[in-house]
């Protein structure tokens, strides 16, 4: 039984300290958050960066282990999570050039290369989905348009004023749309937020046992 | 073109990945998992140097500083995931940090994002564009607002409010075109610039 | 077929390819198109720089990866280049591990142009996880015991007295997504914030800019482009420029060319 209500005591005592906290002056407090925020807090994330990296390590391990569809792929993962670690250990850390040169060759490459993949699929969508069906998405659009005229250097050519039309829907409808919805996401965040300190949101304990 | 053996490797991993436009491909998929793997391999060595280290072993066992002991456990705890029979260990460090962060984040959370917010639209309503600011912002929250039917006025304000969202979201939409164009271009500039020396 | 309901269904590597051309051609063939005027926020980040006094320490917070770097990687350098540029101190740190390398290319790259020492004119402190946007609010020593080379706090004459935000003139957060610095360093601690982000996220700040939560906002390659101009170096953001432009008529036009192909198969469908 206390497999669960103990982990919700501690949500509970943790939450209401640390609100609490926000509204003591007292040095006692102001060292409680001083603390948790520049060691605890920092230590522990390591952990669970940690345990995040090495849930994948596990996966791609058992899907080896257990020639399971694309095993061959994840032997290709696997040795490079090898290979970053031999060399980083190895050679004195993330420092050193073995580690830099792969950052530089595999990594950045990959990791830009990915999402670049999306102006592709973007422009194909432009071309094939965004249709002017109804008046309102008629509005999106002709906005869509304004914005992107006017961020480059066309639009000074079209229109002398048009960047700043294009600043003006920045600052007035598009801020009003945006803090109306962070005012609304601002609310449903408190109000999850309370749920999980009082218990009533228990998601976060995972399996029923 | 160039001649460092690095670009080279850059240049073939990046056309590798561009392949899956013309169809998926072994290539492809190779280079993903390749950077699955260097990925990971990468921010354990850099999780270990940069906190791990500095923070807890370097503390606890070269300064003796044992202040550190309890997080370090905490942090223990949570592998305890990989036994299924100690799994709810686990909940206790998870619990404690999500108490805390919440706990933290109430306050500022109330202040930065709604009071600020709130006060920012008590404008006076002496322009065009404050007023047009403060009918956009409380047209968009009565929108959302599902908790009674939109009919008669909250009908007529709801249909306001839709179009600043839809503003809103076709002014999103233009920025997010300059964003993904301008990964692409960087891409594409490495490619001719630094590989093939193309681009001067 | 007729010639809509063929254009409808033209096969996207036709697209994939024109998309190519219209990024390529720009770059091997420079148009040169100018950028008149920069707009308010970024001319707000200019500005605000401009008036710190000499040896400000101003920090860099680099919250990107490289997928975000062809947009926040030139203003993260234009931003380096302009502080030393005023002799101000630079103080780095990244919040995103696959970031740290980025971080500090940005600022040795300008701090050899404008031959600053690691040390007294700039520190890198490189990564922590965790609530690092608190625990600098409130002890940087503490939260960072060395920085990114393993020197201590101590040893490094620029961090003498420079121990949390209070120290500190400007923060200028460079994130992909969401900044936890607007309701850490601003809300808890009063410190000055300016944000480069992406162009994804850059319409989600405007709330934080008009409440003056934010003294700037860099959003994207144009703002980028922006202030290379207004520190007089143009460099990769204003280059890439004309293959914006051209990439974002080519858009509009697709955007057009799909609307005009769907009303004339909507309006046969109707005849």
């Amino acid at each position: 039984m206390f497999k669960r209500k103990l982990p919700i005591l501690v949500t509970f005592v943790m939450g209401i300290v640390m609100i609490l906290q926000f509204f003591i002056p007292h040095p006692i407090s102001q060292q409680l958050f001083t603390i948790l925020t520049t060691k605890w807090l920092v230590i522990i994330s390591a952990f669970f960066l940690l345990i995040g990296l090495s849930s994948l390590l596990r996966l791609h391990y058992f899907k080896i282990a257990h020639k399971r569809e694309g095993w061959g792929y994840s032997i290709i993962a696997l040795a490079g999570i090898i290979f970053m670690c031999i060399v980083g250990f190895g050679w004195g850390g993330i420092r050193s050039t073995p580690i830099n040169v792969t950052y530089q060759a595999v990594l950045v490459p990959l990791n830009a290369t990915m999402f670049s993949i999306l102006a592709f699929y973007m422009a194909s969508a432009a071309f094939r989905a965004f249709r002017a069906r109804t008046v309102v998405a008629t509005v999106l659009l002709i906005t869509a348009v304004i914005v992107m005229l006017g961020r480059i250097s066309f639009g000074d050519f079209l229109w002398e004023r048009l960047p700043t039309a294009t600043e003006w829907i920045m600052t007035i409808p598009n801020m009003a749309q945006k803090r109306g919805i962070l005012l609304g996401v601002g609310l449903a965040s408190l109000a999850t937020s309370l749920r999980i300190i009082f218990g009533i949101e228990r998601s976060y304990l995972g399996s029923k046992e | 073109m160039s001649s460092d053996i690095f670009i080279w490797i850059s240049a073939f991993l990046t056309i590798a990945v561009y392949s899956f436009l013309y169809k998926d491909n072994p290539l492809y998929k190779a280079a993903e998992h390749l950077f699955v793997g260097v990925s990971v391999g990468y921010s354990i060595v850099g999780v270990y140097f940069n906190a791990v280290l500095p923070n807890l072993i370097t503390p606890l066992f070269k300064q003796g500083d044992l202040s550190v002991l309890v997080p370090g456990l905490l942090g223990c705890l949570i592998f305890s995931r990989f036994i299924p029979k100690y799994d709810w260990l686990s909940r206790i460090t998870i619990s404690f940090v999500l108490g805390t962060s919440i706990g933290i984040g109430i306050p500022l959370g109330i202040q930065a994002g709604m009071l600020k917010q709130l006060e920012g639209t008590m404008l006076p309503m002496t322009s065009l564009d404050n007023i047009l600011l403060v009918v956009g912002i409380f047209s968009v929250m009565v929108y959302f607002f599902f908790s009674t039917e939109h009919k008669g006025l909250v009908n007529t304000v709801s249909k306001i409010g839709i179009v600043f969202i839809m503003v809103g979201f076709g002014a999103s939409f233009g920025y997010t075109v300059m964003a993904r164009i301008s990964l692409l271009i960087g891409r594409l500039d490495f490619l001719f610039r630094d590989w093939i020396h193309l681009i001067k | 077929m007729s010639f809509w309901g063929k254009l409808s269904n033209l096969d996207r590597r036709i697209i994939f390819f024109a998309l190519f051309l219209a990024v390529i051609l720009p770059l091997i063939f420079p148009l040169g198109l100018p950028i008149k005027k920069a707009q308010p926020p970024v001319e707000a980040l200019y500005q605000y720089i401009e008036k710190l006094p000499r040896d400000s320490v101003v920090l860099m917070v680099i919250s990107y990866d490289p997928s975000s770097m062809p947009e926040l990687y030139p203003m993260t350098l234009a931003v380096v280049r302009h502080c030393f540029k005023k002799n101000l101190r630079v103080l780095g740190v990244s919040t995103y591990l696959t970031g740290i390398g980025l971080g500090e290319m940005a600022i040795k790259t300008a701090a050899e142009e404008y031959d600053k020492k690691e040390g007294t004119d700039y520190v890198y402190l490189g990564f922590k996880p965790g609530p690092v946007y608190f625990g600098m609010g409130e002890d940087i020593h503490t939260t960072f015991p060395a920085d990114y080379n393993g020197v201590k706090m101590d040893n490094l004459p620029m961090m003498q007295n420079v121990i949390s935000y209070a120290q500190i003139a400007l923060i200028v957060d460079y994130t992909a997504s969401n900044s936890y610095y607007i309701g850490s360093a601003v809300t808890k601690y009063n410190a000055n914030l300016a944000i480069g982000v992406t162009a994804v996220g850059a319409a989600d700040y405007y709330p934080y800019l008009q409440t003056k939560q934010i003294v700037a906002l860099l959003g994207g390659l144009r703002s980028a482009a922006e202030y290379e101009l207004l520190i007089g170096k143009p460099d990769k953001g204003f280059i890439r420029m004309d293959s914006q432009s051209i990439a974002h008529l080519l858009i509009i036009a697709l955007i057009v060319i799909g609307n005009i192909a769907y009303f004339a198969m909507r309006k046969k469908k109707v005849a």
